[in-house]
């Protein structure tokens, strides 16, 4: 196999695209670069379909273009593009077994079925499916049916690897395994892999890169360490993970800190670094991480010297996951529950009712401008 | 009271049994889930109790009586769908509205049941939009909002999130829960989703192929999972294969695959026995230089071959000196100065070993989600 020799590079210039009636790509800019595996990341009706589509050439541009390697592919047809595609239901031909499911994109461009077959063989025991050649895709598993799909779109030596939600009809224990294949597949053969999913931890666990796309807009576009540490806005905080946030005006401002004014009268205390700067008297919102949050038990005789961003306050909620333990914690005069997240089973340190103190250090709170015109809820609405 | 029994109940379709003598009790207020893979027998048995099946055999029992026959409509239940199943010509109050108009209720009762249900959902500022205004939270939302207005005090729910996409669904599920333990109502969720089991319910049934194969608290099927199937479907297992190497009172020695030695609390097997070993991936800890070892015992050591973080935890891959792959989850901070392709070592305390005889049907099969 000869791959990688010329490895493509994807660029989106001023892309315009309406999809689903009243949904729009607007003004797409966005550079996928060779070898890379890049995971689309968003909710249902982000764009990130018709992202794919409009790579393999399945959906054209309203408006812009669209780069392959260099070369302007806006009316280059999909067979001429040189990407394979994997759809979320495994859409194999039922009446051909494995191996002609794999060497069918060949055979119909006519290529040497021989070195086709032996190609697809190859191709198939990387995917841990040798001996399966001659079976029909009933007789197989979804893992299984998913990793032949998989084969039949590199076979055709595309250096462009499409995947739509490719793990999402699979359970949760394939997936697992399965997510890691894929990576392994495409960084072997120096493919360049584009993935959409909506679930955030398949993309920071498989991706060099995430673009995090919101209505068809392009959010944030980074590596997973820089997502998850620097959400540049409130969606992506939120999607990222479990956050908490508050809605306050800056008080004041001193040499390192942003001094916060929540609406119930209590006060926080924001690290400046790597902040934007605010004014007094702006209306932001505090982003707070749930596993940022530390929790511990009231003493007896009370806390009365609280340090900053101390909150006393009562469990409400407390749940076990099967990985970590989620705790709400309610806090007087506060709209809205603290949630704090912690790894591993810590359920039976605490009780229901029982009265806590949560602390969250001053440089884990992130400070957004508060959307003028918004109400808090539909802030955190995705 | 609300107390639902089910004796011995047993329903086939043709010559398939879908439900093969399930016992189980629910209590008045208890948030229960009905959890297992796609073709468990979860949706039957919660179609059972809705009187939209018949069972072949046993007694399904409702507050005291019978309700075998008594068909759904007289069973006083509310019930949300998994996709919705909203008018798409009606308004969501029309919608919210609808059955209790058919029932004949009167405009002011239905105007007070109905308006406390959508603010209940957060709605009440929605109630004149049509569906296709709506987000798919939101329409289940509207779903929601019908089953609570009439009062009743069951509520089942069939794989309400998974329309949805992840992310609103780790949110939702705990809105569901309040507003179920709120209303005092007793809710009955069916999913194959064990997170969001584990997330919310007082007690989760576990279903396979027909049969319950454990019912317990999300954390009793944590720390004690009856089998080797439970282990794995609950929460996230490596799987070791090895023989029992000695038995004390009250720890046995066991020697997995690759000539690893792991001492477990359990000790309900006899020298030689093969059995299959399964640990929890968060249950390992890291050893390093600066780690002081409790004990030198349990210690595995392999190549540590991927390092992933997903945020506040990480994923690292390791392969033994046997050549298999297990995979552990520790907090990112722990994981920060591991680097790639050096070998690892970390340990595991004796309660979380836990151990299984090897199945007869193989380990695969025994697993199998399928």
């Amino acid at each position: 196999m000869f791959r990688g020799d010329i490895m493509p590079t994807i660029e989106f210039v001023n892309v315009t695209k309406r999809f689903l009636k009243d949904k729009l790509i607007k003004n797409l800019n966005l550079v996928i670069e060779d070898g890379s595996y890049t995971v689309l990341c968003g909710p249902t009706g982000s764009g990130k379909t018709t992202i794919l589509l409009m790579i393999a050439g399945i959906v054209k541009p309203d408006k812009g273009e669209i780069y392959i390697d260099g070369v302007l592919v806006n009316d280059i047809p999909p067979e001429d593009r040189n990407v394979g595609i994997v759809f979320e239901t495994y859409a194999l031909f039922p009446h051909m077994n494995v191996i002609r499911n794999v060497t069918y994109g060949p055979w119909v461009r006519g290529y040497d079925l021989e070195l086709a077959i032996k190609n697809g063989r190859e191709i198939l025991d990387m995917l841990y499916l040798s001996g399966w050649e001659d079976a029909y895709p009933h007789e197989l598993s979804g893992g299984m049916k998913q990793r032949v799909a998989l084969a039949r779109a590199i076979a055709s030596n595309s250096k462009i690897l499409l995947l739509d939600e490719p793990l999402g009809a699979l359970d949760a224990k394939i997936r697992g395994e399965l997510r890691y294949e894929l990576r392994e597949l495409v960084k072997s053969l120096n493919l360049t892999a584009v993935h959409a999913t909506h679930d955030i931890e398949e993309a920071m666990l498989i991706a060099d890169k995430i673009v995090i796309l919101n209505n068809g807009i392009v959010e944030q576009v980074g590596t997973p360490e820089e997502i998850y540490e620097n959400p540049k806005s409130i969606f992506v905080a939120n999607y990222v993970t479990e956050g908490n946030f508050l809605e306050g005006i800056i008080k004041s401002i001193e040499n390192t800190h942003y001094i916060i004014e929540l609406r119930n009268g209590d006060v926080l205390r924001a690290n400046k670094n790597t902040q934007a700067r605010y004014s007094i008297n702006d209306h932001v919102i505090c982003f707070i991480r749930s596993e940022d949050i530390s929790i511990k038990k009231m003493t007896k005789n009370g806390n009365k010297q609280l340090k900053s961003n101390s909150f006393e306050g009562k469990i409400i909620d407390i749940s076990f996951s099967g990985s970590f333990t989620r705790i709400e914690v309610a806090i007087e005069d506060w709209e809205r529950p603290i949630v704090v997240r912690e790894l591993g089973d810590i359920v039976d340190q605490y009780d229901e009712k029982e009265k806590v103190i949560v602390h969250f250090p001053d440089d884990r709170v992130r400070l957004y401008k508060y959307p003028s015109g918004k109400k808090f809820a539909d802030i955190l609405l995705i | 009271m609300p107390r639902i029994v089910f004796k011995n109940v047993t329903k086939r379709y043709r010559n398939v049994v879908a439900v093969d003598k399930i016992s189980f009790e629910i209590e008045d207020g208890e948030y229960v889930t009905l959890l297992g893979p796609s073709g468990c027998g979860k949706t039957t048995t919660l179609k059972l109790l809705a009187g939209l099946r018949v069972p072949d055999e046993g007694e399904i029992w409702i507050d005291n009586r019978i309700v075998n026959n008594v068909p759904p409509e007289d069973r006083d239940i509310g019930f949300v769908f998994q996709h919705f199943a909203i008018f798409p010509h009606m308004t969501v109050w029309e919608n919210v509205t609808y059955s209790l108009r058919l029932k004949g209720w009167s405009d002011v009762k239905i105007q007070k049941v109905a308006w406390d249900a959508l603010e209940m959902v957060k709605l009440a500022d929605k109630i004149d939009l049509y569906p296709s205004q709506l987000s798919a939270p939101e329409l289940q939302r509207v779903g929601l909002a019908r089953a609570i207005a009439k009062g009743s005090k069951i509520l089942l729910l069939d794989e309400p999130l998974s329309m949805l996409d992840l992310k609103v669904r780790q949110v939702f599920r705990h809105e569901i829960r309040k507003l179920v333990k709120k209303l005092g109502l007793t809710a009955i969720h069916v999913t194959h989703d064990q997170e969001e089991a584990m997330a919310i319910s007082d007690k989760i049934i576990v279903m396979r192929r027909g049969k319950i194969v454990q019912i317990g608290s999300p954390r009793e099927l944590y720390k004690k999972p009856k089998t080797l199937f439970v282990a794995n479907f609950i929460g996230e297992s490596n799987f070791f294969v090895g023989y029992v190497e000695s038995v004390s009172k009250d720890i046995s020695t066991i020697r997995i695959r690759g000539d690893y030695i792991l001492k477990s609390n359990r000790t309900e097997f006899s020298k030689g026995d093969m059995v299959v070993v399964a640990v929890r991936k968060e249950k390992f800890h890291i050893l390093n230089h600066n780690n002081q070892v409790p004990h030198k015992e349990n210690v595995i050591t392999g190549e540590l071959i991927l390092k992933r973080s997903v945020g506040f935890y990480s994923r690292l891959r390791v392969r033994l000196r046997s050549g298999d792959v297990i995979e552990i989850k520790i907090s990112t901070l722990d994981a920060l100065g591991l680097p790639l392709n050096s070998n690892i070592a970390f340990t595991v305390n004796p309660e979380d070993v836990l151990v299984y005889p090897y199945p007869k049907e193989g380990l695969e099969k025994a697993l199998s989600v399928v």
